[in-house]
């Protein structure tokens, strides 16, 4: 998830407590406050996240609960602490090796027609021979 | 009189890197984060502490909780046991003993 994915939704969903405590969040995450820091103000006590009438189960799903846990996860990666999900690599792998010119692009979709055909023969082969 | 009451101090250390020096990866902390927060009201990062164990060096984050139970201890047990999969390690490290505590105020 994004972090814009993740903070407008949660915007309009939040009391205005919460909707204070989301604004003063994402100033320390644009002033790439210290992960361990971070944590200890978003899911700590002063969190609005852990009032007593909300269970556990709640918060998991709460809006302001999923935008912080971004912006930490976020902080985390940017500061050298959390590594990337391996999904997330695959994908910035994928698009790496889909980006080029646009010849390198004609090139690589010429080679999987003839590997495609090549191999759509061989099939053909083996089944005459069987 | 203050209102105390009895229940176990649970320790538990998180690695920040995996054995072979890799950070532990943004799909495992998120699982983490969900799960704790789920099992347990609250718990206090004692912050990162180094430490040597069979050849390995290592950071961790040492956290630490007040739960009531030997059923909640167990729930943590069974927690570090998957934790040990996904943060690729040998051997999680869980300390609990019971304690009496208050909430003076």
């Amino acid at each position: 998830m994004s972090l814009k994915r993740a903070i407008e939704p949660a915007a309009e969903a939040l009391s205005p407590e919460e909707h204070e405590f989301l604004k003063q969040a994402e100033k320390r995450y644009r002033r790439n406050m210290n992960w361990f820091e971070f944590e200890d103000f978003a899911f700590g006590m002063r969190s609005p996240l852990f009032s007593r009438t909300r269970s556990h189960l709640d918060v998991l799903e709460h809006p302001l609960y999923l935008a912080l846990k971004e912006m930490w996860l976020n902080l985390g990666e940017k500061q050298g602490l959390v590594a990337p999900s391996r999904r997330e690599d695959q994908l910035a792998r994928r698009k790496t090796q889909r980006s080029g010119t646009p010849s390198q692009e004609r090139n690589r979709a010429q080679k999987r027609n003839v590997a495609a055909a090549h191999s759509s023969a061989h099939g053909r082969l083996s089944k005459s021979r069987n | 009189m203050p209102r105390s009451s009895k229940g176990y101090k649970v320790t538990v250390m998180l690695p920040l890197r995996d054995n072979a020096g890799t950070p532990i990866d943004r799909n495992t902390w998120a699982w983490w984060h969900d799960q704790l927060t789920a099992l347990v009201a609250g718990f206090t990062d004692m912050g990162v502490v180094s430490g040597w164990w069979r050849g390995y060096t290592d950071e961790n984050r040492r956290i630490t909780m007040i739960v009531r139970s030997m059923r909640e201890v167990q729930a943590i047990r069974k927690l570090l046991r998957k934790a040990r999969f996904r943060f690729r390690q040998e051997a999680m490290y869980l300390e609990y003993h019971a304690v009496s505590f208050e909430e003076v105020v």
